[in-house]
């Protein structure tokens, strides 16, 4: 499956710290799938730029992955005193093995991204496999298993639960087929965030990429936090995200925070079509356009000169 | 759900491999168990020029690495290789930012406009990018790249 974790924090947190972070996640999410031996990590390789030559990557360093607990504390001891080198900055760590789920075996992965272009494609934390056969990725494999649901909520669990005295939090985990981004429903199988307004604001992203008309003229000059934030203080459109996430047959877990997890593969696509047409719509449908609100501006100026 | 094999300037391939059956792996002397990066086939065009498939991709980085450890094993093992096609639903949003593909449909990164390629000694092979949306996946634009010292296919 994809899974890609994207960590935040409210405060400016020093690289080194983030790098120690990406470091701590990862190494939760190699303890969580390695319990039911889903996951048996091999080695652990560093490259710079890029995971492979053919992508314009230098592979650093590589070493066997034996004991993970001794493994991590030589990786945290060498990126705690490699602050503002480059390896810190530009590199991706690697811990590759084999994913054996209801007896499919798949090579696999699970990387932290340091380097911020390569961060920006696939967040901080990548968990996945290679494809093979009728198998695309580890999603295929998960999504087949009945107890799919279960190993979302209890892997979110385990994540949450190691954010305790850590400089950054996973601000949002997306289990998806490909490299997901903010806002793109395409193959979203499940999504991890604070709440239900940040869903909101997830649908508003994919809003916002649209070319229709009455999206480009009504929704696109007003402040993206305004235009949300109106919307998610009705009442009534809390009322209709949970009847519009049931028709679309989104499970709903709350935690701390929420994790939205749709029942197929196009279930995002649908939630996000029946809450365009049942939230987005009818309430730009009043709202002036971009032009007539320039105009509205213009006279305003004109009259400011008439008085001067 | 069946591969789709490209046809190349009208050629198609006579010989196809498929790299998840552990007897073609044999008799390309393979080993399944190398490290488990595979791409879906190895073909052999009519012009007698090879090519390793990834037809599944759903990222790009995973995609490519699979199509360059391929070709690593197919060149140790005596085998040949002359280019490499890389097939993906679409390029998502956020991968843009490191791939591209050019009008001849070269995967280059947009950053330098320099080709992705596998590199073997001095040896470049080029990723082809073709999407699964492109009827027939008929690769005729690829003519104007393909010159005499790169693939030739369909006698440029």
């Amino acid at each position: 499956m994809g899974i890609y974790i994207k960590l935040g924090s409210p405060l400016r947190v020093p690289s080194s710290d983030r790098a120690l972070a990406r470091l701590h996640y990862c190494y939760t999410a190699i303890k969580y799938f390695q319990q039911p031996s889903f996951f048996l990590p091999q080695n652990v390789q560093i490259w710079r730029k890029a995971p492979s030559e053919t992508l314009g990557g230098t592979k650093v360093d590589e070493m066997p992955l034996s004991d993970v607990s001794y493994t991590f504390a030589l990786l945290r001891k060498r990126f705690s005193k490699s602050y503002f080198s480059e390896e810190l900055f530009s590199s991706i760590v690697v811990f590759n093995g084999v994913w054996n789920v209801d007896n499919t075996k798949l090579a696999g992965f699970i990387s932290c991204n340091n380097n911020s272009v390569w961060k920006q494609a696939y967040h901080d934390i990548e968990i996945d496999a290679y494809g093979r056969g009728n198998i695309e990725d580890l999603m295929d494999v998960f999504l087949t298993n009945d107890e799919f649901v279960n190993i979302v909520q209890s892997f979110i669990g385990d994540i949450s639960h190691a954010e305790v005295g850590q400089p950054m939090n996973p601000a949002i985990v997306y289990f998806s087929i490909g490299a997901p981004e903010f806002g793109e429903v395409e193959d979203l199988i499940a999504i991890h965030l604070r709440d239900w307004r940040e869903m909101v604001k997830f649908l508003y992203a994919k809003l916002r990429r649209s070319k229709a008309p009455w999206i480009k003229e009504k929704v696109v000059p007003i402040d993206r936090g305004f235009y949300v934030s109106s919307l998610t203080e009705q009442e009534i459109t809390e009322s209709i995200f949970k009847q519009v996430r049931e028709e679309a047959e989104i499970v709903e877990k709350i935690g701390n925070s929420i994790t939205y997890i749709g029942k197929g593969k196009d279930s995002f696509k649908d939630f996000y079509g029946r809450f365009e047409e049942r939230i987005f719509k009818p309430a730009s449908q009043e709202l002036p356009k971009g032009d007539a609100l320039k105009k509205i501006m213009k006279k305003g100026l004109e009259g400011t000169s008439s008085l001067g | 759900m069946p591969i789709r094999i490209p046809i190349i300037n009208g050629q198609k391939s006579d010989i196809q491999y498929n790299l998840d059956d552990e007897n073609d792996l044999k008799k390309l002397k393979l080993n399944p168990t190398d490290d488990g990066k595979i791409s879906d086939r190895y073909v052999h065009y009519q012009n007698c020029k090879h090519a390793v498939i990834e037809s599944k991709g759903t990222t790009v980085h995973k995609a490519i690495e699979q199509i360059e450890s391929t070709v690593k094993h197919l060149l140790s093992t005596g085998n040949k290789v002359d280019f490499t096609i890389l097939i993906m639903k679409r390029l998502s949003h956020s991968e843009q930012r490191s791939f591209k593909r050019r009008k001849d449909r070269v995967l280059i990164d947009p950053q330098t406009r320099e080709p992705y390629s596998v590199r073997v000694g001095n040896e470049k092979r080029t990723i082809f990018l073709l999407y699964t949306s492109e009827a027939n996946i008929t690769c005729d634009g690829m003519d104007k790249y393909l010159s005499p010292k790169n693939i030739a296919l369909g006698g440029v």
